[in-house]
């Protein structure tokens, strides 16, 4: 972050803005996060294709948070849809502790 | 009619053939209870995440087709009939669509797929091309 350590009222500024934050983003500049599926039109998430819905899940097989994900609500919406459905095919675990 | 895409998976112990055997026995379902098919896949055998009727392995079939929602009944029932399959699941694609200008938008998307894949492999190709001439340079 830059911070002049010359200018005090800059150095309030900063100060300011950090309040705001907390834990790690304190120290990061907030990256800008873009839906992928907004950014690409033909790209279409498929409940059967096993890789394209398991990076969307956790180790533990729990459904991603919209801040893990990038997605924009409308997209985090199908792609729960797609995972709901692709539980019910076997395609990904209901959970992690289903063994074989 | 509605558009609706069918995912059903069937018993591993079976062949190739038994999923084409089975793939026509639905087709022929949906055709005699006035649907219309606009695409069947077999997406192979592929391990479950979970076990199904003992089952961990199965083979994944995907049909396409529109009809009226008694149509849907029909086929689930034959599906539920049929000891072979493990699991099924239905979906509504799109609501009220025309046979025909569904199928040629289901033909143009497959061009372009195509189209795409082609690009691809092309780029990759010259990609590799170019690895090939700076090696011949550091050599």
């Amino acid at each position: 972050m830059p911070r002049r350590m010359g200018h005090d009222r800059d150095k309030d500024k900063d100060r300011d803005r950090d309040r705001g934050r907390r834990g790690a983003s304190k120290f990061s500049t907030p990256r800008k996060k873009t839906c992928k599926f907004c950014a690409d039109a033909h790209l279409k998430l498929d409940f059967k294709n096993a890789q394209q819905v398991g990076i969307f899940i956790s180790e533990r097989g729990k459904i991603l948070p919209r801040r893990y994900t990038g997605a924009c609500s409308k997209h985090q919406r199908d792609i729960t849809l797609a995972i709901k459905r692709a539980r019910i095919l076997a395609v990904i675990p209901f959970t992690a502790t289903q063994v074989l | 009619m509605n558009e609706y895409e069918t995912v059903y998976i069937l018993d591993p112990n079976g062949t190739e053939a038994d999923v084409d055997n089975s793939i026509k026995k639905f087709g022929e379902l949906i055709g005699r209870h006035g649907g219309c098919i606009f695409r069947t896949m077999n997406l192979g055998k592929k391990s479950l995440a979970y076990r199904i009727k003992k089952q961990s392995k199965g083979y994944y079939v995907s049909l396409d087709y529109c009809g009226d929602n008694t149509l849907v009944n029909e086929v689930e029932r034959g599906f539920r009939l049929d000891e072979h399959v493990l699991r099924y699941l239905t979906i509504r694609l799109n609501e009220s669509v025309d046979i025909e200008t569904r199928k040629r938008e289901l033909v143009e998307e497959a061009e372009r797929i195509e189209k795409a894949l082609a690009e691809k492999n092309a780029a990759e190709q010259n990609n590799a091309g170019g690895e090939m001439k700076e090696e011949v340079r550091y050599a």
